[in-house]
């Protein structure tokens, strides 16, 4: 029996595929543009591609939300699924119109009522505040419980990580203070954090290992953690694997997730980085 | 009981300032002697010309004083001391004078009581500046001479024959030092600060003999002696540096030294006035004598303030503008552009920052390097010339925050970046860096959202964290750590051991690296010195990059002098 409330996200939220099949997760995909072709963010597998777009001259990789038409399509197929109640989750509002444009939509379609929850996130920051939301729903909760449990969400979810290289993300013209002492003279790996929209340089390393120090020892400093994902692009495997290991301290086996950042999400951070989405427990 | 000979039961300000001239002098004669003295063959912050520089600015104090009462010279002295102080063993030579002034504070005249005194607070107060405390040093000389003072005291009245005995008592001392410090057996020498305390004290004491102290043939002002002069250029507002940063509205560099009447300035109203009337004030001092530094738009406004407060002395009036044009045409042209006009000057003020850092560099690479990592100010100096406490305190005071953080990145300079902090008004931290690149290592560690203990904590940290390789020449032959070098060797450090000696300096790096345990190690930056071109850099790197490659390499125009390569492992 299908639950009534549906959970739809966006392709930016980086969810790995079985836990959107086994949590009946709707994901309205985004489109890239990479060197005049369009590919959607679902069905991109062209890492490589990718890649060599962000390192080389064939351009930038230009993304675009869904279509009106898209968020319709979505919707329809939710409440012909017999959902009654769809709760969005979608990237952070500030850094995306892409909310506004499924709020739009959701004028023009009247099977189902939506439910925009912000989420002030990006990749497994959404993805995270989704799969809690669509575990209440799978677990038959009626719309009127799952939100006032989801809406504080946001509050306690942070993404954290570092980024290879700062210009990717001062190119995505999504951070304003991008040049904040980083220099062009030595390689430097910025670290940062976004929490409610709001990106903050919060540390500066030259090497992986580094990095990866700091990130533990952030998450130490979060938990207790209520739910954890590594993020990762073009890590080495094993780093990897030893910064899974050392964050299993911190959080139950069964909230934690390992996965890649997205084509939509590297295109804005670049192609090497590590860290983390964690939604910090109640105190 | 000795007999009394009636002519030294006392002395007076006026003997003391000739017998601070006859130091000096003396001093000036063996600094180069002093410097060679070096433990390690490197060309390092030399500790002759630190302790003379020292002394040069205690002697400036006093100079032109008429003064008679001894507290009051010793006061001076102390003053002149503390503000000059460059390096660790200047900066222990402030102190004792500090002890010294104290012991003396409230005497118009010293007798061996009190010359006793004065020594037993030398001593206390040397010991006291220092963390860690190493016997073998300087120290060791000023508390045996210490410890002679007290016996002498009891023995004679006259203050000629107790200095006598205090300088066969330090002489003695420093004889023993080798064997104190094993690193001076090692290296075969004496310590060389205490050296310079010797020859202080048998300077004093010649001037007191009637014995001339410049009797020594000028040959022995070697290379050393000549460099001073260029040195000393280096007054406030005068570094290259500062003259770089000069702000066109106030052109001026005004300096002077207000004597107040009777104790009567008010350092905090003249620091208030100062500071508004331009930029990179500087104002320190006591109620006796305020030195005032500031870049104005007219220097007569600052000289008439200063005039009402008391009377100037030392009146340095200097027009950057002018200044500037000359250095930019002159022979530092490519520095001065490269330095000028790319330099990321809007990023300094690109956002508020809670920490100020004032970081310690040689090279104009080293410093666009810290400067684009959010360094402050960056006062020049390092190996062959450190800078002094006066130096560090001025740039400490043109920051525009209420916590500051220092970066010394050279061991020599730990102690005159902590005399500046605690002279500061500002809220100041050391980190105790050693090199640059630790340097570098802990800048980037600043967080500044923490704290300041918090962040010197995670600055020290990260600084050790980083493994340092220095790339020199031997400046003498020496068997150190089983390693032996002779002169004008190619050699390398790693962490501040010598560890090894080749014919080349690209020879050296080889060695260095294949000695570092690389585990767990990512990245080396190589910075390239003043005298090796960027494609010697570049091949060098290319083939280490081809010798290892699981690590990463950088190479960077350090534009430091006397190490053709800096690197670091992180």
């Amino acid at each position: 029996m299908g639950s009534r409330v549906r959970i739809i996200t966006d392709g930016v939220a980086d969810l790995p595929p079985d836990v959107v099949t086994r949590l009946g997760i709707k994901v309205v995909p985004i489109h890239l543009f990479i060197g005049g072709h369009s590919y959607r963010s679902d069905t991109f597998t062209d890492r490589e591609l990718l890649y060599r777009s962000l390192q080389d001259g064939i351009g930038r990789p230009q993304t675009a939300s869904p279509s009106m038409h898209e968020f319709v399509t979505a919707y329809t197929e939710l409440a012909n699924e017999g959902a009654t109640d769809i709760i969005g989750l979608f990237v952070a509002s500030n850094l995306s119109g892409l909310s506004g444009q499924a709020l739009l939509a959701s004028q023009q379609f009247h099977g189902a009522r939506l439910h925009l929850v912000e989420t002030g996130q990006v990749s497994m920051g959404v993805g995270l505040q989704a799969i809690y939301a669509a575990n209440l729903a799978a677990q038959g909760a009626p719309v009127a419980e799952i939100l006032p449990r989801v809406q504080p969400l946001a509050q306690r979810t942070y993404v954290m990580g570092m980024l290879g290289a700062l210009e990717h993300l001062r190119a995505s013209g999504r951070v304003s203070w991008a040049q904040a002492w980083l220099g062009d003279l030595l390689q430097i790996k910025p670290l940062i954090t976004l929490h409610l929209g709001e990106a903050r340089l919060w540390g500066r390393v030259r090497t992986y290992r580094n990095a990866l120090l700091r990130i533990i020892s952030w998450v130490r400093e979060a938990a207790p953690l209520e739910h954890l994902a590594v993020l990762h692009t073009l890590a080495p495997p094993e780093i990897l694997e030893e910064f899974r290991e050392a964050l299993l301290p911190f959080v139950d086996g069964n909230n934690f997730w390992v996965c890649e950042a997205g084509p939509v999400f590297l295109s804005h951070i670049g192609p090497t980085g590590l860290g983390v989405a964690a939604v910090k427990a109640v105190r | 009981m000795e007999q009394v000979t009636g002519t030294h039961l006392d002395l007076g300000g006026q003997e003391l300032k000739q017998m601070i001239r006859a130091a000096l002098t003396w001093l000036r004669q063996h600094q180069a002697a002093i410097n060679a003295l070096n433990v390690f063959p490197v060309p390092d912050g030399d500790t002759g010309t630190n302790m003379t520089l020292t002394m040069t600015s205690a002697w400036n104090e006093i100079e032109y004083l008429t003064e008679d009462n001894i507290g009051e010279i010793a006061g001076k002295v102390a003053y002149g001391a503390l503000m000059g102080a460059r390096g660790n063993s200047g900066v222990i030579l402030s102190q004792i004078w500090r002890g010294v002034a104290r012991g003396l504070d409230h005497h118009a005249r010293m007798d061996v009581q009190s010359l006793s005194e004065a020594m037993q607070r030398a001593s206390e107060t040397a010991y006291k500046g220092v963390v860690k405390p190493v016997e073998g040093t300087i120290l060791t000389i000023i508390r045996e001479v210490a410890e002679e003072a007290q016996v002498a005291a009891e023995q004679t009245t006259d203050v000629l024959l107790m200095l006598e005995r205090l300088v066969r008592r330090a002489k003695a001392a420093e004889a023993r030092t080798p064997t104190l410090l094993p690193v001076l057996r090692q290296a075969g020498v004496v310590d060389s600060g205490g050296q310079g305390l010797v020859i202080i004290l048998e300077g004093m004491l010649r001037s007191l003999q009637g014995l001339s102290v410049e009797e020594l043939e000028r040959s022995v002002q070697s290379a050393q002696v000549v460099d001073l002069s260029t040195v000393d250029v280096h007054g406030p507002g005068m570094s290259d540096n500062e003259m770089l940063e000069f702000d066109a509205n106030y052109p001026y560099d005004v300096q002077f030294i207000v004597m107040g009447r009777d104790y009567n300035l008010d350092v905090a109203a003249i620091r208030a006035s100062i500071e508004a009337m331009g930029d990179c004030p500087l104002v320190v001092g006591d109620a006796r004598a305020v030195k005032v530094h500031v870049h104005v738009a007219d220097p007569g406004v600052a000289i008439s303030f200063g005039v009402q407060q008391g009377s100037l002395r030392d009146v340095v009036v200097e027009n950057m503008a002018e200044q500037y044009e000359e250095f930019i045409a002159g022979r530092n042209a490519a520095r001065a552009a490269s330095l000028g006009a790319d330099s990321p000057a809007v990023l300094l003020e690109a956002e508020p920052q809670a920490i100020g850092v004032v970081a310690v560099a040689v090279g104009d690479g080293m410093e666009k390097v810290f400067r684009s990592l959010g360094a402050t100010a960056v006062v020049r100096g390092g190996q062959t010339m450190n800078p002094s406490t006066a130096d560090i305190l001025e740039a400490l005071q043109t920051l525009k925050t209420e916590q500051a953080v220092i970066l010394p990145n050279n061991k020599n300079i730990i102690m005159a970046a902590q005399q500046a902090a605690e002279l500061s008004e500002l809220e100041v931290a050391v980190v105790p860096t050693r090199s640059l690149p630790q340097g570098i290592g802990a800048l980037l560690a600043l967080d500044q959202q923490a704290t300041l203990d918090g962040n010197v904590a995670a600055m020290l940290r990260a600084a050790r964290d980083v493994i340092t390789g220095e790339v020199t020449y031997a400046v003498r032959d020496v068997a150190l750590d089983e390693v032996t070098v002779h002169e004008g060797d190619a050699i390398g450090l790693l962490d501040g051991t010598l560890t090894a000696a080749a014919d080349t300096f690209e020879e050296v790096v080889r060695h260095l690296l294949a000695k570092i345990p690389l585990d767990d190690r990512e990245l080396v930056t190589l910075y390239y010195g003043a005298d090796v071109s960027e494609g010697e850099a570049l091949s060098l790197k290319d083939e280490l990059a081809e010798a290892y490659p699981a690590l990463e390499f950088e190479v960077i125009s350090g534009g430091q002098a006397h190490y053709p390569y800096l690197f670091s492992v992180e």
